[in-house]
């Protein structure tokens, strides 16, 4: 049973992922458009969750400016198709692809720096997008913000929240793959060797700047496309949308999910997606309970939510081992 | 333009600049002494701010006393953030330590927020009425005092490290931290003092900055001037974060006069790209050699 895989994947991982699935599709239609649409936002967040941990859980590059780029997504997505008259269709990837030139930008003079350095040009990067968010008034709508509609498939606009919940967990779930898919090959195992040891990396010939420059493009375009659907489910954007707290909230989706692993990702996400909804009543507490559960999580949980299966498995092997090692005490005595 | 606008404009710029500067030693100093870059940093100055607030406002005590008290009870609020939470991160990789420090910042801005919620965002000082004049220019006594306080405490702090035997076992603890408990430091007892006289320092840029800015709980976004003033000096030394600091403050304020608000709010980012591209270890810094 223990050998049982999926392209890759472990018997758990490939219970616990279609289990997940099979509820994503059945139960919507059993709910209320307020829960199509926290789903819908469970999504979109594990879209920029996987996105962030490819960058700093894989790659092991600090960035505190994720949802800057969720904005460049957000409003290039919204002026494309709104101002321009593109097809949404053609709109989101653009916005993507503009996030993740970008990202470039960003990720090339973070080539050299590392650690807290990276985190204050990141922190940096995101007050500027703030800045330069509100002083566009004719492209970003500034402060008053900008209203972005819902796009229209095969003629028919997607105004319910069931609609476009099933959309966002199709592109959602294309996200997953192309993660998964891109850390099974070179690139992503150049992102663990350069997080592991940069200069080991290097001697075995990995290019430490395309790499790098690699990690910062593909998390700017999943936040990027996170960003443009976030825009028209959401339906109005504004500055606020995309301060500090949303990047450091998707730390702690990936932190507390697991570092590393798209399945903390989506884990992560969920999770933190539905808590503070369930504990709405304490919404004035929100970024204490966010802060402590982050710190919690660091010391006791290094590996995250998706570490505690392990973790637990090796206790009890352990327990089993010491009992077997007892028995064997008692029968050589 | 005319010569007084260009003497306020060096006033206006030298303070601000004076509060960066402050900022950033507090950062420094905490990085120095323990190896931790404590991303909390801006939520203490306006932990400062507030405290100050509440001993004026609340418990009407005269500024002297409140400027006295504050400095204390920050300091002992850092003693209390090193002991329980910064000690067993002290050896944790960069991203841990960065995320938790962030995380104890979001948690003291929402304590911060949530215990103060009435109207008032200011305190009284014994500047207010005072209007100072020199020649044809009248001069804020605020920046007056911002700039010779903060000039003072950095003075005091020269002369701490070089001439105190405490100051000097900290300095010998940031430079090899096995080798001062082999000299008999207690180590601990200095990381503890340490972080005193950071979150002390912090607490003193929140006090002078209030009158000027007012009392908010997102006054911690300094911490990013702070930063960058600490990164221009190079992350080492006392005169170059000073330095540091007064140039972002002087280019903040003449950029925003010449060319308005948008270049002000940008200028801390470019410098900050600007130095890190081009030295990085700073104006002052030497180039480090890393072990690999």
């Amino acid at each position: 049973m223990s050998d049982f895989s999926l392209m890759g994947l472990k018997a758990p991982t490939v219970i616990f992922g279609a289990a997940l699935l099979l509820l994503a599709l059945a139960l919507p239609p059993w709910f209320g458009s307020y829960h199509h649409y926290l789903a819908s936002l469970a999504l979109i967040n594990i879209i920029m969750a996987v996105g962030l941990n490819i960058l700093t859980g894989n790659a092991g590059q600090i960035s505190l400016c994720n949802s800057s780029f969720m904005a460049i997504g957000a409003y290039a997505t919204t002026y494309l198709s709104v101002k321009l008259g593109l097809s949404y269709w053609l709109a989101l990837p653009l916005g993507g692809v503009i996030s993740a030139i970008s990202g470039f930008f960003l990720g090339f003079p973070a080539l050299r720096l590392r650690g807290f350095y990276l985190a204050v040009v990141t922190l940096g990067f995101l007050e500027v997008s703030q800045i330069l968010i509100e002083q566009l008034p004719g492209i970003t709508g500034g402060v008053r913000g900008i209203s972005s509609p819902r796009p229209a498939l095969f003629g028919h606009t997607l105004s319910s929240d069931l609609s476009f919940y099933y959309v966002i967990l199709a592109i959602t779930l294309a996200t997953i793959w192309c993660a998964y898919s891109l850390l099974r090959s070179p690139t992503g195992r150049a992102f663990e060797a350069i997080r592991s040891s940069e200069a080991a990396a290097q001697t075995l010939a990995v290019p430490l700047a395309q790499t790098k420059l690699a990690a910062f493009v593909i998390s700017a375009f999943f936040a990027g496309i996170g960003g443009g659907l976030f825009a028209s489910l959401v339906g109005f954007i504004d500055p606020l949308e995309f301060g500090v707290w949303t990047s450091v909230r998707h730390v702690v989706f990936i932190v507390v999910g697991g570092l590393g692993s798209i399945t903390g990702s989506v884990v992560g996400a969920i999770v933190l997606t539905v808590l503070p909804e369930v504990l709405r009543a304490f919404k004035e507490y929100q970024e204490f309970v966010f802060g402590g559960l982050l710190l919690v999580v660091l010391i006791l949980l290094p590996h995250g939510l998706v570490g505690l299966g392990p973790a637990i498995r090796a206790r009890l092997t352990q327990s089993d081992a010491t009992s077997v090692a007892a028995a064997q005490r008692g029968v050589a005595e | 333009m005319t010569t007084s606008i260009v003497l306020q404009l060096i006033v206006a710029g030298l303070s601000s600049g004076s509060i960066y500067a402050l900022v950033g030693l507090g950062l420094m100093l905490a990085f120095k002494g323990t190896g931790i870059v404590n991303f909390a940093h801006g939520e203490l100055v306006a932990l400062g701010a507030y405290a100050a607030l509440f001993f004026s406002v609340v418990l009407k005590l005269p500024y002297w006393q409140v400027f006295i008290l504050t400095l204390i009870f920050c300091g002992v609020v850092g003693v209390l953030l090193e002991r329980t939470l910064i000690r067993p991160l002290m050896r944790a990789p960069s991203f841990t330590i960065v995320v938790a420090t962030l995380a104890i910042g979001l948690m003291i801005k929402n304590v911060l927020r949530l215990s103060w919620q009435e109207s008032v965002s200011t305190f009284a000082t014994p500047f207010d009425e005072l209007s100072l004049r020199v020649g044809e220019i009248s001069i804020n006594p605020h920046y007056v005092w911002i700039i010779s306080c903060s000039f003072a405490i950095m003075g005091l702090l020269a002369l701490f490290f070089r001439k105190n035997l405490t100051g000097k076992a900290m300095q010998a603890v940031s430079q090899n931290t096995t080798a001062a408990r082999l000299m008999g430091i207690r180590v601990s007892r200095i990381f503890s003092l340490t972080f005193a006289v950071s979150s002390a320092i912090a607490a003193l840029a929140g006090i002078l900055m209030a009158p000027v800015v007012g009392v908010e709980a997102e006054m911690g976004s300094v911490i990013l001037k702070g930063f960058v003033a600490a990164i221009l000096g190079g992350f080492n030394s006392l005169p170059g974060c000073v330095v540091g600091g007064l140039t972002l403050g002087l280019l903040e304020t003449f950029g925003g006069a010449y060319f308005g608000g948008t270049f002000k709010a940008v200028t801390a980012f470019v410098l900050l790209m600007f130095v890190l591209l081009v030295r990085p270890h700073g104006i002052f810094g030497r180039a480090e050699a890393r072990r690999v």
